[in-house]
């Protein structure tokens, strides 16, 4: 006899917060070295993860990979870091789209919780009806 | 006996089985009955395993190498397993009580 639907429920929402925590952490990392010279910002991706034993879905870290995008270029050519024609290659982190990257983990981490809030009080509800 | 005594006493003796960990063998005991666990059983060792996971990530995280997100889970698992425990448990008692209640 495996878990029900509700504990299957409050696995999957667990798996999302967890993966939401990630992306965040990612978008910290991003931001910390916004003016690390030649930084390349990191991205999530996610995937469908399924736990033939559990036989839950949740979802998990797919990979992180690199933005190749060229940054912005400076022309400095007193700065140690500068090529032979004076410029400087500066990280291609752009604050707004990490920002808004960290409000949409935010959102989707607030979802997940009012689903594992959701699966609680179904619980709850549930052993109230036992309790009569 | 009344009707309303001879119906606690049998709901009485159907909740006293949750009690007990092989109280869901009943009265035929076969040769080979204690080899396979009863369901009881097993649901004892599922709910203290409950615990166990509880004990198990609250301590990874102690450690600095645990999960928020699977304590919290673990946690809730347990807080739901708990209740009914004790539920059931107080519906035994329940029963027990109205068994004692009984005019003789």
């Amino acid at each position: 006899m495996g878990p029900d639907s509700i504990s299957k429920a409050m696995s999957a929402a667990s798996s999302g917060m967890n993966a939401q925590a990630f992306r965040l952490r990612v978008v910290s990392e991003n931001l910390s070295n916004a003016d690390t010279h030649g930084y390349q910002r990191k991205l999530v991706t996610f995937e469908n993860q399924i736990n033939a034993l559990r036989d839950t879905d949740g979802v998990s870290i797919d990979s992180v990979v690199l933005d190749r995008s060229q940054g912005e270029t400076l022309y400095d050519p007193n700065h140690p870091l500068a090529d032979e024609q004076g410029y400087v290659a500066m990280s291609n982190v752009d604050m707004m789209i990490e920002l808004a990257d960290a409000r949409e983990a935010g959102r989707t981490y607030e979802a997940n919780l009012s689903t594992f809030k959701q699966a609680v009080q179904m619980y709850s509800g549930l052993i109230d009806l036992l309790r009569r | 006996m009344e009707p309303a005594s001879i119906g606690a006493a049998q709901h009485y003796k159907i909740a006293k089985q949750a009690l007990s960990p092989d109280g869901m063998k009943g009265g035929a005991k076969a040769a080979g009955a204690e080899a396979k666990p009863s369901p009881m059983a097993k649901g004892l060792q599922e709910f203290s395993e409950v615990f166990e996971k509880v004990e198990t990530t609250a301590q990874a995280l102690g450690t600095g190498q645990g999960n928020a997100h699977a304590v919290v889970e673990a946690m809730a698992t347990a807080e739901v397993a708990l209740e009914t425990a004790v539920t059931i448990r107080n519906r035994v008692v329940e029963a027990y009580q109205e068994l004692l209640r009984m005019p003789v």
